[in-house]
């Protein structure tokens, strides 16, 4: 029996999918079994970033009218066997499916798997509610922005209302050299507003873009910051105790020296 | 509750004489009439009682309750379209149809009449309200039947409204959540998020830190205070007054417990060192 783990942030573009995608690799990796659910019906991502668009034969909307066995829709990963992906219908709406529906696909997904993620698509309306029915934890993607908080602490009062207790925070796309300057909150003043356990800090990465639009998820990049985060919160999801590192900022004098000298 | 009257005397001492009263409840607002008067009169004292609200109260619901007295079904809807029309109020039925009380006599004296009304609304209310997850403290006072005479005939007819219910809320409000109590005092152990809202008929106390919306003295009570540990608000509401912290805003290098009461119709804060 595995768990079911939506992934939500109330605002867009925050990094919902891309951490779906990289947490669920890195799970795999770890030698669970993991199905990804994009959720995000009618605007379906999830496959793009996994880099498995071209492999989608049928969606959880076909499994949903029953013309498709759940086992047959599930779509296997390139390059990690235990990791699957049940893509989103791109021609329905959200509408189309009823919070119920989804819940029991979830469950069914549960009972042969370690780890359900479902990504939800952005906002509060049904799309949110569909991909929560069944979760029973929830990570909650946010950037140091202030909006984004806001949208976020709006997402963890309906997940609190819905009685998702087993809350955590990623916070995304941070970037140290811009909360030194003071353009960006920082971890302290996100926790402060949200008060939800933190599960990881993910840096801004560049690289993520050519990640996404490459199919291929950033966890593979050794070199990669931000897959190193990823890879500790899937360890973190998974039981195991790893330390937040506390991200630098970095100037041009210590850049040029941890290039000379391979410092980090 | 010596001190409590000292601190709200003059907050709503209402004339006893007044056609039209509005309250506020857990469940909306009720407006009072007397329809013992003619529908002109009414229709003039309603007027004379919302003018100043403003559109503070858009959108909510509102009771209107003649305490048992019939008034005329043209009287009525005129009423409501009214109150709808110029004032955005929703009107819903009454969900306890007032029955005449049986112990009023018909002899007693109008002034008797109103006191029974004021004191028996609130505890219907609070009645109703015990099904809530919010707490209610509700004075002893105010749970003895105003059927003795008494009761009914001594002095604290001014100090009535200081018995007002306290809400207790021990959670924190998040975005997008609002906490909405037109009567009394609101006491929440937690903090008010930027986006979430505090609205109370009468005074705001947040044993948080208040990052969001309050409203005191709703019903356009401006000696309500706001009082906080950590006052940092999007925007401040007292009665019919609003006001924003300054974009470049002085704060405390330490936060501590800040007070905002009305001072010559502007909503003033300060450091609150004890009354």
């Amino acid at each position: 029996m595995g768990k079911v783990i939506v992934i939500t942030s109330g605002k867009g573009g925050v990094g919902k999918s891309t951490s779906v995608a990289n947490i669920g690799t890195a799970l795999a990796m770890l030698g669970k079994s993991v199905v990804v659910v994009d959720a995000d019906i009618g605007l379906r991502n999830l496959d793009i970033i996994m880099g498995l668009e071209s492999r989608v034969v049928y969606n959880s909307m076909d499994v949903i009218d029953g013309s498709c066995e759940l086992e047959k829709a599930l779509v296997t990963d390139r390059r990690v066997e235990n990791l699957k992906l049940l893509a989103a219908s791109q021609r329905n709406n959200k509408t189309d499916v009823q919070p119920e529906q989804m819940k029991d696909v979830c469950l069914k997904l549960r009972e042969t798997h370690d780890y359900v993620l479902i990504d939800s698509p952005a906002g509060i309306e049904q799309g949110f509610e569909n991909a929560s029915s069944a979760a029973e934890a929830a990570l909650i993607v946010t950037t140091p922005d202030v909006s984004a908080v806001r949208d976020a602490d709006r997402i963890i009062g309906l997940l609190q209302a819905k009685e998702v207790s087993d809350l955590q925070l990623i916070i995304n796309r941070f970037a140290p050299n811009m909360v030194k300057k003071g353009d960006m909150l920082n971890q302290y003043d996100v926790l402060d507003v949200l008060s939800i356990k933190l599960i990881g800090i993910v840096p801004e990465d560049p690289s993520i873009v050519g990640s996404s639009n490459r199919g291929l998820p950033l966890i593979y990049d050794a070199t990669s910051e931000a897959a190193g985060a990823y890879k500790r919160i899937a360890r973190r999801l998974d039981g195991q105790d790893v330390p937040v590192p506390e991200f630098k900022a970095i100037g041009w004098f210590s850049n040029m020296f941890g290039k000379l000298f391979g410092l980090d | 509750m010596v001190e409590n009257r000292d601190v709200n005397d003059s907050i709503q001492a209402i004339p006893t004489h007044q056609i039209v009263e509005l309250k506020g409840f857990r469940d909306g607002l009720r407006l009072m009439i007397d329809a013992s008067a003619s529908i002109e009169e009414i229709r003039v004292s309603v007027k004379e009682r919302m003018a100043n609200l403003g559109d503070s109260l858009a959108g909510t619901s509102i009771v209107i309750d003649t305490g048992g007295q019939e008034l005329a079904a043209p009287d009525l809807e005129h009423l409501k379209s009214l109150i709808f029309e110029t004032y955005g109020l929703e009107i819903v039925t009454d969900p306890e149809s007032p029955a005449p009380t049986p112990d009023i006599q018909e002899d007693k004296q109008q002034k008797a009449k109103k006191e029974d009304l004021k004191s028996t609304k609130p505890n219907a209310a609070a009645a109703a309200d015990s099904q809530s997850d919010v707490d209610r403290i509700i004075p002893t006072k105010r749970k003895t039947k105003p059927t003795a005479k008494a009761e009914a005939t001594t002095p604290l007819l001014t100090d009535l409204p200081n018995r007002e219910a306290t809400h207790v809320i021990r959670y924190s409000l998040r975005s997008g959540q609002v906490e909405r109590f037109f009567e009394g005092t609101l006491i929440l152990f937690g903090d008010v998020n930027p986006g979430a809202e505090v609205i109370a008929g009468g005074d705001i106390v947040v044993l948080g830190r208040l990052r969001g919306l309050a409203h005191a003295g709703a019903l356009g009570n401006t000696s309500a205070i706001i009082m906080a540990m950590n006052l940092t608000p999007t925007q401040l509401r007292i009665g019919h007054l609003i006001t924003r912290p300054p974009s470049t805003g002085i704060r405390w290098s330490k936060p501590q417990p800040e007070i905002a009461r009305v001072e010559n119709d502007n909503i003033v804060v300060e450091p609150f060192n004890g009354f």
